[in-house]
């Protein structure tokens, strides 16, 4: 039974990772404290379930769709929230919390308050020992990965990607080089949404959609991050796997509704005992040698 | 002295007309809605104080309201304690909550106090209805409908209302005080510039924490008197996220950090609730919460200071 | 290469730079010369479009720039060191020389000068994989050099590249800016280090809160009793 939790951790850590990593991205190049991520999540699941509904395309074919679409809302959603850059940081933090409550009631009102899951595509489940995995889960931990190593790929190795990491540490410096910093914001929002499209369209085949379920989201994506160390991409990847792991663990020895508290929980105590995050100065990517002599 | 008169004459006032207000509308429809909005009045207010004048923006002031209405009901329910220890009661039990999350959290860097308090309101929320034998769990609790002082249970509706203004009054009071006393400085300094003003030795810590156990002291004074109005308390009322969202966009449309901004943002937001809901509740869920919402949006990015701020600064501008 | 005239520019509601003209001839070396909180790094941050100018105009080889993006001046060829190197920490020494290349314009190139900027510091190459956080603080200002470099800068600013540097190190630095003047890059060279950077200067110009003061060859002002006594403490 552990091991079969363990792997339905990690399968859904695997989802978490898009979202927690979107939003890593976006709080590491523009600074924007997103209080709205998870709620585009919930966009994700939605936009993956018209998509159902209208072509019958499950979620494992459909998030070819659900990345262009949830960039395009990231891309306008931006256009708002920029108007806070700068200013006081209160409104930043409400500008996003406005953001989430339109969000969230505009999806009341146009889908209703009802839970809505997706038929599966297939009537059997991948069979190891007494292990049992769902094809489905299997295909969106495997579209997830994909999704992240092509992530990690462009920001480590194209221009673009490094252009990002460099407004992420400098974006004056980063000016001084040419780099249209208003353009790599706008780019990286889009990109951090559209990955959290994608994770809300791969995660309708575990668990069920309904307008409000942002909130939950939008925590998670946080407790992530700031386990990973705040704007750690790589960090936040790690992470997601632990809270994955930690959520199937939870939900069974303790009871489903504690698989929150028992996160939350943990983010407080990050947040007080080590906010620069449990895995920040690991990098995953490149070996770093670490001299200094003149 | 003279301008502190001045003040202290509008605002009694303002008081009294409020009061009047109820006493000729002697009718429970109307004051039902008078309730309401004092009642968001005083939660906007309490928020306020640590929202816009120490710069700690909580979005889980529910948590407060939650414990402080269920300390004085489950009081009654169980023990028979009559509310009017309960009520009070309810808002020193928020307030060692705040001073325990406050003790924690306070010096967290801004959206990070933000994301932490949502995070212990959640967690509130699933404990209450986790321990049902004390709470009642989903399904909530009733207060009995047997009309007492002892009980706190009124038959008329402006007897709640006269307690909900007193409390709004009460509120008032305290934070004109702040705001003329040493604290009220120090916040004021604190916001202005803050690495300045712990360059300078002022303990930021403290003075915040003073304001999040005020704020927490009336909200869950509020919780409580709320729940003897309702008489009826459940999770997802007292705990939801989404009140202190509401609570904060009060104060945001109004205008933070000003005594009377709060109370601007419930007097314009509040009835166009309760209109919207009664109008289109059925039919569009949410739609009310949309349009807070829409407004809080178009305030923040359009008049940043909110109703009241912005009309304070084109005062300013025009007497210049 | 470089007019500016009558250029303000400050913070806020604070003014820094009152009416600034310069003039900075193509394939020279300037020296802007001025202590601390005199507005130097205001004046060529106005200059590279990282602070609009309020009043006055930019033009760069014959061409109006005062209202163009720092990208915008970039791409014409008019490239900042920025005061405190600026590396990207995180960024490996190679990322942040790529970094330098990053423009469309200049990126056809970027092997040829990447291969430039090792040759001329032999130290990168062998810190290339190295976070350029960890480098040693004359590394860190080989590096930033290196990296405006490689974005084939026809005018370089140097925002006080002796900030904070040994003896030999800040030699050894101006000894590096000569060299890149001889390939044809026109110079403009902000100091405290006053001796040094008029002695290599053809011409010099002196800031004080905000107003330039003197101005003239290197040699003549490094004669001038005034700001011998002023900068020089003799
Ligand atoms: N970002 C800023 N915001 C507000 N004021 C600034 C800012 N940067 C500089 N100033 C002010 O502008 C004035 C000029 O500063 P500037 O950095 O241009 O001087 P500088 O000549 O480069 O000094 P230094 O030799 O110390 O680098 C100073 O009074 C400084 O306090
Ligand atoms: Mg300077």
């Amino acid at each position: 039974m552990l091991l079969q939790l363990i792997i339905s951790g990690i399968l859904l850590g695997g989802v978490y990772a898009l979202t927690s990593m979107g939003l890593s991205l976006v709080f590491g190049v523009s600074k924007i404290i997103n209080f709205a991520h998870g709620d585009f999540v919930v966009i994700g699941m939605y936009s993956a379930l018209s998509i159902y509904y209208v072509t019958g395309l499950g979620p494992y074919i459909s998030w070819i769709l659900v990345i262009p679409i949830s960039f395009a809302i990231g891309w306008l959603a931006f256009q708002l929230i920029k108007k806070t850059i700068g200013g006081e940081e209160i409104n930043q933090i409400f500008i996003t919390i406005g953001l989430s409550m339109v969000i969230q009631n505009l999806l009341l009102m146009t889908f209703k308050s009802d839970y809505r899951t997706m038929k599966s595509s297939f009537s059997s489940s991948l069979e190891i020992g007494n292990i049992y995995i769902s094809y489905e889960s299997l295909l969106a931990f495997l579209i997830a990965v994909a999704v992240t190593i092509a992530f990690l790929w462009f920001l480590n190795r194209t221009d673009l990607g490094r252009a990002m990491r460099a407004v992420s540490q400098d974006k004056d410096a980063a000016s001084l080089m040419g780099v249209k910093v208003e353009l790599i914001n706008v780019l990286a929002f889009g990109l951090g949404i559209a990955m959290a499209g994608l994770a809300g369209g791969l995660l309708l085949t575990m668990y069920a959609a309904y307008p409000t379920a942002g909130g939950v989201y939008n925590l998670l994506a946080w407790v992530i991050v700031v386990l990973g160390g705040l704007g750690q991409v790589e960090g936040a990847l790690a992470a997601a796997f632990l809270i994955g792991i930690c959520e199937t663990l939870t939900g069974f020895y303790i009871g489903p509704d504690f698989r929150q508290v028992v996160y939350y929980l943990f983010f407080i105590a990050i947040l007080i005992i080590r906010p620069q995050g449990l895995f920040s100065g690991i990098r995953m990517h490149k070996k770093v040698k670490h001299e200094t002599t003149a | 002295m003279k301008l502190l008169h001045n003040q202290l004459f509008r605002w009694a006032i303002f008081f009294i007309v409020l009061l009047g207000a109820g006493f000729f509308a002697d009718n429970n429809y109307y004051l039902d809605i008078l309730i309401t909005i004092v009642f968001y009045a005083c939660m906007a207010s309490a928020w306020n104080i640590v929202g816009g004048y120490a710069g700690q923006v909580s979005v889980g002031h529910v948590a407060f309201l939650g414990l402080g209405a269920y300390t004085s009901t489950i009081l009654f329910l169980k023990l028979g304690v009559s509310p009017i220890i309960g009520i009070p009661l309810g808002g020193v039990v928020a307030m060692a909550l705040a001073l325990g999350i406050g003790f924690l959290t306070i010096r967290l860097h801004g959206p990070f106090f933000t994301l932490s308090t949502i995070a212990i309101a959640e967690i509130l929320l699933v404990l209450a209805i986790r321990f049902h034998g004390l709470t009642g769990g989903s399904e909530g609790l009733n207060i009995p409908y047997e009309p007492s002082v002892y009980n706190v249970v009124f038959k008329s509706y402006f007897v709640y209302y006269t307690l909900f203004v007193a409390l709004m009054a009460a509120i008032v009071a305290v934070i004109s005080y702040i705001n003329t006393s040493r604290t009220g400085y120090y916040l004021r300094a604190i916001r202005e510039d803050e690495t300045a003003s712990s360059s300078l030795g002022v303990d930021i810590l403290q003075f915040k924490l003073r304001a999040l156990l005020i704020s927490a002291f009336f909200t869950g004074v509020g919780g409580a008197l709320y729940a003897q109005y309702l008489l009826f308390i459940d999770p997802h009322t007292v705990f939801t996220v989404a009140f202190s969202t509401k609570v904060a966009a009060l104060s945001i449309v109004g205008g933070i950090g000003t005594v009377i901004g709060p109370i601007v943002g419930s007097f314009i937001l509040t009835p166009l609730e309760i209109f919207l809901r009664s109008q289109f509740g059925g039919t569009y869920q949410g739609l009310y919460l949309l349009i807070y919402g829409v407004i809080m949006l178009a305030v923040i990015v359009l008049i940043p200071k909110g109703i009241y701020g912005t009309f304070v600064d084109s005062k300013n501008r025009n007497r210049r | 290469m470089l007019k500016i005239r009558d250029i303000q520019s400050g913070y806020g509601e604070s003014k820094v730079l009152f009416d600034i003209s310069m003039t900075i001839p193509e394939g020279s070396i300037v020296s802007l010369v001025g202590s601390n909180a005199a507005g130097k790094t205001t004046l060529i941050n106005t200059i590279s479009g990282l602070n609009r100018a309020w009043a006055g105009s930019i033009e760069f080889m014959g061409e109006d720039i005062t209202l163009l993006s720092p990208a915008a001046r970039v791409e014409r060829g008019l490239v900042q060191t920025p005061e405190g190197r600026r590396l990207f920490p995180d960024l490996s020494v190679r990322e942040n020389l790529l970094m330098g290349s990053y423009l469309k314009s200049v990126r056809g190139s970027r092997e040829k000068n990447l291969k430039k900027a090792y040759e001329l510091f032999p130290r990168l190459y062998e810190r290339k994989d190295q976070q350029a956080g960890s480098l040693s603080g004359g590394e860190q200002q080989m590096c930033a050099i290196a990296r405006s470099l490689m974005s084939c800068p026809k005018l370089l600013i140097l925002d006080e590249p002796s900030l904070g540097l040994a003896p030999i190190l800040i030699s050894q630095v101006f000894e590096i800016i000569q060299d890149i003047q001889r390939e044809n890059v026109t110079i403009l060279l902000v100091e405290q280090n006053v001796q040094q950077a008029l002695s290599l200067a053809d011409k010099g110009y002196v800031l004080e809160s905000g107003h330039i003061t003197m101005e003239g060859t290197g040699e003549f002002l490094l004669h001038d009793d005034g700001l011998r006594r002023a900068y020089l403490g003799i």
